[in-house]
């Protein structure tokens, strides 16, 4: 048996609903994907073993479960915590747990149809600006930032995260994966980020709900890009997790907020948590993964 | 509560979770055999089931159930 299909068996066999899942997400992925997942298996192999990799994941899985409970018996209101100062030792500085979630998250990133639609998505329709210096912020595992490393057309990439458990795996991800050498990380909060160039691109992927003000990070990245700068913005809908700390009920909501801080979006692409079609998602206030592409 | 009345109610649930009047649950029923069962939905069931039923689930059960005559075991431990 292949790498792949130790791991989802792993999973399988100590989480039915996943068991479930996971069948149908290897059933969809091409053979380009498939190779990529094994690839990145083989990557964290290197460290840990098959059953470690399997709790990870069922850990980022079964923390998302316990907070969508509390988000359902509080009906769909609230998510648990609201503030950084809730979630920031728990998880961002919690070496151990961190560095599980983000290899959880970043299995989901294959075997979940909404994760690789979007990363399909923002690999397709984000990579293909140019310019000089481009900013992630928030980069978690780092295969967002290798991707643009490897398929982007800008001079210098530059990550900033405040969690230093990110910023490692981040490092060692592009180390293994990109093809680039010129990368910069910092290890800070953005909000107190002072930088000393204007970006041409930014990515911000799955961040705007783990902070409690999106509006004055969305006006910061504005303030920081120079005119006709490319921003990609991912931000899932009515979905909890154990450091998700702003409820998007919508996803006119996002794009309110983005266009309230003067950028013009000119791609958008909304995926179902579950595959469902939108209305049905809209009414049972399930998961959307909802990105855009916007202008200053 | 009996095993049948409770299976019944459990009919109710699923039925209007899953917005479809021709689910019929049994002990073996599990998420395969009906396709929108997934994690979402599940703990959309698990917290109906603990209202219509006053019971509560504790989180490594919402996990590992496999099947609704687990559910059911469960529901039956704590009604009277
Ligand atoms: C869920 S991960 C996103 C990983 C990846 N971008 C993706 O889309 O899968 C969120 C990351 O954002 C970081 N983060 C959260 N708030 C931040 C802030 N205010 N400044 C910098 N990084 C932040 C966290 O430490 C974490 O690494």
């Amino acid at each position: 048996m292949d790498i792949v299909n130790q791991l989802v068996r792993y999973i399988g066999e100590r989480h039915p609903m996943q068991e479930k899942y996971l069948e149908k997400g290897l059933a969809a992925l091409s053979a380009e994907d498939r190779e990529d997942l094994e690839k990145v298996i083989e990557f964290f192999a290197v460290k840990h073993t098959i059953e470690e990799m399997g709790e990870a994941y069922l850990v980022f899985v079964k923390d998302t479960i316990n907070e969508t409970k509390y988000f359902v018996e509080n009906d769909y209101s609230r998510y648990r915590y609201a503030t950084l100062s809730e979630v920031n030792g728990n998880v961002y500085q919690n070496e151990a747990y961190m560095s599980q979630y983000m290899l959880g998250l970043q299995l989901s990133g294959y075997l979940w149809d909404n994760h690789r639609q979007i990363l399909h998505w923002f690999r397709e329709e984000f990579l293909g600006y140019e310019g000089k210096n481009y900013l992630e912020i928030g980069p978690g595992h780092g295969q967002y930032f290798a991707e643009a490393m490897n398929r982007g057309k800008y001079e210098n990439y530059y990550a900033i995260d405040l969690s230093k458990t990110s910023l490692d795996m981040t490092k060692e991800y592009v180390q293994r994966f990109a093809k680039g050498s010129h990368f910069e990380l910092v290890h800070e909060n953005f909000y107190d980020y002072d930088p000393k160039c204007l970006f041409d691109a930014v990515c911000v992927s799955e961040v705007l709900e783990h902070v409690e003000d999106p509006y004055v990070m969305i006006k910061k990245i504005v303030e920081i890009t120079g005119e006709g700068a490319h921003i990609y913005i991912n931000v899932p809908v009515n979905a909890p997790a154990i450091d998700h700390i702003y409820l998007y009920r919508t996803v006119d909501e996002v794009k309110d907020l983005v266009q309230k801080a003067g950028l013009k979006i000119i791609k958008e692409i909304a995926v179902t948590g579950n595959g469902w079609p939108m209305e049905k998602a809209i009414k049972h206030k399930s998961a959307i993964n909802y990105a855009v592409i916007a202008v200053k | 509560m009996t095993r049948e009345e409770v299976n019944k109610t459990m009919d109710e649930v699923f039925q209007d979770v899953f917005d479809d009047e021709g689910i019929h649950v049994t002990e073996s029923t599990t998420a395969k055999d009906i396709a929108d069962w997934d994690s979402m939905m599940h703990v959309t069931l698990c917290v109906a089931i603990e209202r219509k039923f006053g019971i509560k689930f504790n989180m490594d059960q919402v996990n590992t159930m496999k099947n609704v005559g687990e559910m059911m075991d469960i529901v039956l431990s704590q009604v009277s």
